[in-house]
């Protein structure tokens, strides 16, 4: 009975191309440590990486990009092991890797042209056509070109930043919280920018936010992080499949001695507890008296960090 | 790199002006002071000099910005390196110089042939050799000067490392103590006599320059493995 129901979902893109794999990378600082972190990019794949704040996320995104010094582990970008390059090397790798960073972190008295213009100078592959015809589309060009970085609204810089990052002709993005701060509408429309994006070429996307219904709308594969650790990687879809049962104690305690020990998160609640069921269908099919709602992702987050295992 | 020195030389435009009018508003009464009738070489060596040490300030301003924002860290995602971040501000900074000794030269040979005639008399040729000598050697110091902090800055990031600018000026101040002056003093009458004995002060100029190209040379390889070490 127990592995019907209980058994966690887990990826398993070994033999496939990936775009980004990270094997076990592990960065300690004074009071929090990044623990073995290991993820893959499928090439063509987006990836939501979710996490409550100081899970992690951000210094997961330093290591990949090389602006931090891992204490180990891996990583490997369009199968080159990063460790391995001389600077040369790992220029030209870069310029296939574009950043999206939480706030717009270019200096504030270049203009919007500037930028574009940087940007072409650093990424060989950058394509002007697609940056004029993208910032046309949403408002960016022509009425914004003079404008100074430090005079843009926080979401018109976020466009700019993806505009930039999209036509520079990368294969592989990194964006960390590209859509915290901004209203619903920006938001929509940059995702609408990712998604366009994605539909294009053999394009790849390592994204991390937790505003889970962006990723709930973008991401093919999950990785729940907490506290420097993986704790969940798997399919979006496998989320669906998920569930999240509310049961009294001796509900509990009766699904519990089916199940195999140290298998489920449960959370107390007022007079009953949350418990998060792997397999929602199978779960129905064993105790169907019992309710079970489909599980969010922010569900699957909140029972798998603060949820104890039993 | 290109791109890098491209974003360095946009923010050190859109500064340039401010900086220079800062320096001309300081300047002018001291030129004024040292240009009264047949005492002209003193007013435009020090519109040489002050020019010239603008390339300090600007300096200080670029790294004043990479702070800004997060550019600091977001650069370094960028298809660059570190080695790179360091070698494109060091050319900046050696181009800053080089600029500011032209136009220090320029305004001090303006000064030099406006003030003369202001007074109705002709400026001595001499004066411009005290002018390019002036830009130089003040460029030589602003070199070395730099060659010394921007090590520091490249560990500790300007907001830490603003008070390590401050150290070289606090020790020029201590010239005003008895000791001290007593102990430069000799130094520098060997020095000028050596130069004497030169009979000409271009070896001494030319061997300086070696002198301090070297040392940011050797200043910019440490930069670099600081910098490379760093996490972001």
């Amino acid at each position: 009975m127990s592995t019907t129901f209980s058994a966690m979902p887990s990826i398993d893109v070994t033999n496939d191309p990936c775009d980004l794999r990270i094997k076990g990378v592990t960065k300690r600082y004074e009071g929090f440590t990044l623990d073995g972190v290991s993820l893959d990019v499928p090439r063509g794949s987006v990836v939501g990486l979710i996490g409550q704040n100081g899970a992690g996320k951000t210094t997961l995104m330093k290591a990949v990009l090389g602006t931090i010094h891992m204490n180990g582990g891996t990583v490997e970008l369009f199968g080159r092991d990063l460790a391995s390059l001389t600077d040369a090397e790992l220029i030209t790798l870069r310029g296939r890797v574009g950043f999206v960073s939480a706030v717009t972190a270019f200096p504030g008295v270049m203009t919007v042209s500037e930028i574009a213009r940087m940007y072409r100078m650093a990424f060989p592959a950058f394509d002007q056509a697609a940056y004029e015809s993208l910032a046309t589309r949403i408002g960016l060009l022509p009425q914004n070109a003079g404008k100074k970085v430090k005079d843009l609204s926080r979401g018109m810089g976020m466009k700019l930043q993806l505009v930039c990052t999209l036509a520079s002709g990368a294969d592989l993005v990194i964006m960390d919280e590209p859509t915290a701060g901004l209203d619903p509408i920006v938001r929509e429309e940059v995702l609408d920018i990712v998604r366009a994006w994605m539909e294009g070429e053999a394009h790849s996307a390592l994204i991390s936010s937790h505003i889970t219904t962006d990723l709930e709308k973008l991401a093919d594969y999950l990785v729940f992080i907490d506290n420097g650790r993986v704790i969940l990687s798997c399919e979006r879809d496998a989320v669906d499949q998920m569930g999240v049962a509310h049961l009294r104690t001796s509900e509990l305690e009766r699904v519990l001695a089916d199940a195999a020990p140290g298998s489920l998160h449960v959370l107390r609640q007022d007079l009953s507890w949350a418990m998060l069921v792997p397999d929602r269908a199978a779960f129905s099919r064993a105790y169907p008296d019992y309710v079970c709602d489909r599980a969010s992702i922010d569900d699957v987050m909140v029972l798998l960090v603060k949820g104890e295992v039993r | 790199m290109r791109a890098l020195m491209y974003a360095d030389w946009t923010v050190l435009r859109r500064t340039f002006l401010r900086y220079l009018l800062v320096t001309l508003f300081v300047m002018t009464p001291i030129v004024a002071m040292g240009s009264g009738e047949g005492e002209v070489a003193a007013g435009t060596a020090v519109a040489a000099l002050s020019v010239t040490m603008m390339s300090i300030y600007m300096a200080i301003s670029l790294f004043g910005f990479d702070e800004t924002n997060g550019w600091e860290q977001f650069r370094l995602t960028l298809p660059t390196s570190a080695r790179q971040v360091v070698r494109s501000r060091y050319a900046l900074a050696a181009l800053m110089v080089a600029g500011t000794v032209v136009l220090g030269t320029v305004l001090g040979m303006l000064i030099q042939w406006i003030i003369p005639l202001l007074h109705g008399t002709v400026a001595a040729p001499r004066e411009s050799v005290i002018i390019v000598l002036t830009s130089l050697g003040t460029a030589l110091v602003v070199i070395a000067f730099l060659a010394i902090e921007m090590p520091i800055v490249f560990k500790l990031g300007i907001s830490k490392a603003r008070m390590a600018f401050t150290v070289p000026f606090l020790l020029c101040l201590l010239i005003n103590v008895e000791p001290v002056r007593n102990a430069i003093i000799p130094v520098l009458e060997s020095l000028e006599a050596f130069a004497r004995s030169l009979g000409s002060p271009a070896p001494l100029f030319a061997g300086a320059a070696v002198i301090v190209a070297l040392l940011y040379l050797g200043s910019m390889r440490v930069s670099e493995s600081i910098y490379a070490a760093r996490d972001f």
